[in-house]
């Protein structure tokens, strides 16, 4: 950008640059009403902001970004390991399987290949870890995964929750997730799977995935799902569909912490937010319970849905104790 | 709506758009000094109209606000260009189907990430590989490098442009399906 001219509105976004940085060095990983928050640590913060929507806009804009940018600490030595960048190269040593490659390994990745690694987050908790062979995964609430990779292949146990699959490419070494008796095998790129109690719900975002039910293989048969598609599989088989852009979208939304529901019942609804928070919502009756409604909305903040809620929507709303109670006004 | 709720309700309904807002912009005005001036502009008028009534769908909302910006700026120039805007009256509102959505591949989201880190100058680079892969703390990274903290702030400023960018898609990725006069036109004043 040296050299052009400079125009009104690359002032302000230096102003909010710079802002940005004051702001991530007073109030490091603010992310609820860091305005707010900010505003009141810095009286010159609270001026600025406050003279125009354009600074209010730029800041959130760049603000956004540098929060974003948080993703990048997945290129850090990794989770209960420390293992080093130049991870496909490791890889690659492994699947020749020398001996001497082998002691190499050990002593330079730290562990012996094939010790199976756990990943948990709690209730409302999301994380990016990344794999020895560099595929990444994010975990969303409430889920328990178990990696093990060796020389034959990469294989995910997803006990409970959701996560997503960006799987590092490797002809050699097949990626499976298995969540309950269905397996989710990896031909190319990112897919989205979700373990309920006795059914899985899978997004292929890119690629094509094969999924099939390890319980009976004789009688169930193997899918091929590709980018786009949306399989739900149950202890009988699997349902394939072909879904729109944005409900895939809407499927992967919580990646950016959001919940987007497009014309879905209440019901429905209260529960996916249960997923996230201690706090929970509580539906009176039936007849409330079915009405739908639309939006995006971020899957932490219960108390900021329940206002809308109240006074978008028209629903009453009373607080018990660690939950609150949903009715509809007529 | 509380000023926290509208700024949530911004970044997550609007922000994310911003790749497919600079496709459109730039495709529509053949200034290209000026795009930045109306993507703000946008974005502050969408601010201030959703602050009074939420738009339902923010899409639509965005990029009609965006339509309605350039036709007011064509209609208020007194020498209008012919070169300017094509066609103001017929311009398009990108259907949903238009968009690339960018975040699907997390693995793609870090490698941008981390070519824009590569493209930072020196400094700039190792404040924000410390920031951001290292997790320091401004105050750590300022004794690590042995710099004052106003000068990690500086940094961490300049950093934050370029990545915001990247991660917006300034509209300019090989992907992008649009129209090859934009090069053209940026050298036509």
């Amino acid at each position: 950008m040296t050299g052009a001219p400079h125009t009104p509105s690359l002032r302000v976004e230096e102003e909010a640059a710079d802002w940005v940085a004051r702001c991530d060095g007073l109030l490091p990983g603010t992310d609820e009403e860091v305005i707010a928050a900010f505003s009141a640590a810095d009286p010159a913060f609270a001026r600025w902001v406050g003279t125009s929507v354009t600074h209010r806009v730029e800041f959130l804009r760049l603000y956004a970004a540098w929060c974003r940018a948080d993703r990048l600490a997945a290129l850090a030595p990794g989770e209960r390991t420390s293992r080093r960048r130049g991870r496909r190269a490791t890889a690659r040593f492994a699947a020749t399987a020398c001996l001497l490659l082998a002691a190499f390994i050990v002593a330079f990745v730290g562990g012996l290949p094939g010790e199976p690694e756990v990943f948990r987050t709690t209730l409302g908790e999301q994380k990016t870890v990344t794999l020895a062979d560099g595929t990444v995964v994010e975990l969303n609430t409430d889920t328990r995964l178990t990696a093990e990779l060796d020389a034959d292949g990469r294989t995910i146990e997803l006990g409970r929750g959701e996560a997503y699959f960006d799987v590092a490419h490797d002809e050699e070494r097949p990626f499976t997730v298995r969540a309950g008796a269905n397996r989710v095998t990896a031909l190319g790129t990112a897919f989205n799977v979700r373990r309920n109690a006795d059914s899985m719900k899978l997004v292929v975002a890119d690629g094509q995935v094969k999924v099939e039910n390890a319980a009976d293989t004789a009688r169930v048969q193997p899918v091929i799902a590709r980018k786009g598609a949306m399989v739900h599989a149950g202890t009988d088989g699997a349902l394939l569909s072909m879904a729109e852009e944005h409900e895939i979208a809407a499927a992967l939304s919580w990646r950016r912490g959001l919940l987007v529901f497009d014309q879905m019942d209440l019901g429905s609804i209260a529960a996916e937010f249960n997923r996230y928070n201690r706090i929970k919502l509580v539906i009176a009756d039936r007849d409330t319970a079915a009405v739908r409604i639309g939006g995006s909305f971020a899957a932490s903040e219960v108390e900021s849905f329940v206002r809308i809620l109240e006074k978008d929507f028209g629903f009453d709303v009373m607080r018990q104790g660690n939950t609150f109670v949903v009715d509809d006004r007529d | 709506m509380t000023p926290g709720e509208l700024d949530n309700w911004f970044m997550n309904n609007v922000l994310p758009l911003e790749g497919a807002l600079m496709r459109y912009l730039r495709r529509h005005w053949r200034d290209a000094s000026e795009i930045s001036d109306l993507r703000q502009e946008t974005y502050t008028r969408i601010y201030e109209s959703a602050g009074k009534k939420l738009p339902r769908h923010a899409r639509a909302f965005t990029f009609m606000i965006a339509r309605n910006l350039i036709i007011d700026r064509v209609r208020r120039a007194r020498v209008v260009s012919i070169d300017l805007v094509a066609d103001y009256e017929s311009l398009p509102i990108p259907s949903a189907e238009s968009s690339v959505e960018k975040s699907f591949s997390s693995r793609q989201e870090l490698k941008s990430l981390q070519s824009a880190l590569d493209t930072l100058p020196g400094r700039c680079r190792e404040v924000v590989f410390m920031r951001k892969i290292e997790g320091r703390s401004q105050r750590e990274t300022a004794h690590a490098l042995g710099i004052a903290e106003s000068t990690v702030e500086r940094q961490v400023s300049k950093g934050v442009r370029r990545l915001a960018d990247v991660l917006y898609g300034d509209g300019r990725g090989p992907e992008d399906g649009g129209t090859s006069l934009k090069v053209a036109k940026e050298s036509n004043r």
